[in-house]
């Protein structure tokens, strides 16, 4: 069976062959920044699968706002990446924000639209609010609260949050990657998930 | 709940978050957690929470799948994947200057110009002439020869545009690569895979800025075996203006 690290190298390397990559482009190697634009390629298909499996039912036209403004927000931020997972994961972060933040601006404009009251304009701020056929709303409110939240943990908690529970990785594999005991990464995982949880409780997600 | 009962919560209940418990001590911990409500809730949270990271790492991986074929020739996709090679181009051309005028992250070790911008405009005009010499002299002799376009095939330069050469028609697993002839005057190339509904099959833009080749990867050779025949090929020579100064024209591509 593939593993979730695995699957999210696919497209590329591992996660600090990725970093040697970011650092070689940021360092103005051509060769290099033809590489990581090619790896952001990745983009079209996150935003085109989330906005589907989360059920935010953006159209088209504001899908392609979202794919560049994910170019746009990746770009100027590449000297944070750290290269504690894939490239393409450090990039999923990104599409699931720009993605929430755009069903976030439409649904804002359908409610306003309804408040005017204008007629013609009901049947569409009516459908930009209805969630997609696959929706959970409950579901996909409790997973945007965990993405906003996992970005609040300080980057090492985030890190070992992310590679443990979202990309599979056993705590002695993050050990060895770390160069940590692997007692230290699970105490560091451990204090990550009870912050989350403190977090996620006041914002009435997992009470 | 007594001293020692508490310190074994407090193990299971890490144990439950680390998803290293055993059927044995799962149970034991719901034992413990009956017996005090605030524990009940602490584990009924740290599963729900566990289950929300469980959620998110499926989701995360239904994204990161390679998109299958019906997906791919969703016109949204298609609108999508346009959008990123816009992209792609904007963000190239900030990152790497085109020209020796230009500042920001060129690498030193290498020119920023390209060969063509170097020998100038007359080397240009030179290669232009002896690709028109070209087509004039095969079109005196009257030459035929069989259907795959050769580095030097000077069928390819007949019509009023100039055209790029392509070098590779035919890509397999043990020759992966599509590769054309330089144009004077081009600062990148964008070449686009479509199928007979020409829908985009795949599709590079900014890897290509600098090169005149595309070495395709095992799971874009997939995915055109997996695409409806025959599949187009199509490269265009852009300016640093990104007005197309040069194309291949649709152009046939096997796949073995």
């Amino acid at each position: 069976m593939v593993s979730a690290s695995q699957a999210l190298t696919a497209d590329g390397g591992t996660a600090p062959e990725d970093l040697l990559l970011v650092r070689r482009a940021l360092q103005g190697d051509s060769l290099a920044v033809d590489q990581v634009l090619e790896r952001l390629s990745c983009v079209v298909r996150f935003v085109y699968r989330l906005n589907r499996s989360l059920g935010y039912g953006l159209p088209p036209e504001q899908l392609e706002d979202v794919v560049q403004q994910v170019y746009l927000a990746v770009w100027p931020r590449l000297p944070d990446y750290v290269g504690s997972a894939a490239l393409e994961s450090w990039v999923f972060g990104f599409c699931r924000n720009c993605l929430r933040a755009a069903a976030r601006r439409r649904a804002q404009a359908a409610q306003t639209t309804v408040g005017l009251g204008a007629d013609g304009e009901l049947g569409g701020a009516v459908d930009a609010l209805r969630p997609g056929p696959e929706t959970n709303v409950e579901e996909t409110e409790g997973l945007d609260a965990l993405q906003a939240e996992l970005e609040r943990l300080s980057p090492a908690e985030r890190e070992v949050v992310e590679l443990r529970h979202l990309e599979g990785w056993s705590f002695e594999q993050i050990a060895r990657q770390r160069d940590l005991p692997a007692s230290t990464v699970k105490d560091r995982c451990y204090r990550a998930l009870v912050r989350l949880l403190e977090r996620l409780e006041r914002r009435h997600v997992c009470e | 709940m007594s001293v020692s009962d508490a310190k074994e919560f407090e193990r299971l209940v890490t144990g439950l978050a680390h998803g290293e418990l055993s059927p044995a001590e799962t149970a034991q911990l719901r034992r413990l957690a009956a017996a005090d409500a605030r524990r009940e809730v602490q584990v009924h949270q740290t599963e729900k929470l566990l289950g929300l990271l469980g959620r998110e790492r499926e989701v995360y991986q239904q994204a990161a799948a390679p998109l299958d074929p019906s997906e791919d020739a969703d016109p949204v996709v298609q609108q999508l994947r346009r959008r990123a090679a816009e992209m792609e181009l904007r963000l190239r051309r900030e990152a790497v200057p085109s020209g020796p005028a230009a500042r920001g992250i060129a690498s030193p070790g290498r020119p920023a110009a390209s060969r063509w911008d170097r020998f100038g405009w007359r080397a240009s005009a030179a290669a232009m002439a002896a690709a028109l010499l070209a087509a004039v002299l095969w079109w005196a002799t009257g030459t035929s020869g069989d259907d795959v376009a050769g580095p030097v095939d000077p069928r390819e330069l007949g019509g009023p545009a100039v055209q790029i050469i392509l070098l590779d028609q035919v890509v397999s697993r043990d020759s992966p690569e599509i590769s054309w002839q330089a144009v004077p005057g081009a600062r990148s190339y964008r070449a686009t895979i479509v199928d007979p509904s020409d829908a985009i099959v795949l599709q590079r833009a900014a890897a290509l800025a600098r090169g005149t080749r595309w070495a395709l990867q095992e799971a874009e050779l997939e995915r055109l075996r997996a695409a409806p025949s025959p599949l187009r090929l199509r490269v265009v020579a852009l300016d640093s203006g990104e007005l197309e100064v040069a194309t291949t024209g649709d152009r046939t591509l096997s796949v073995r």
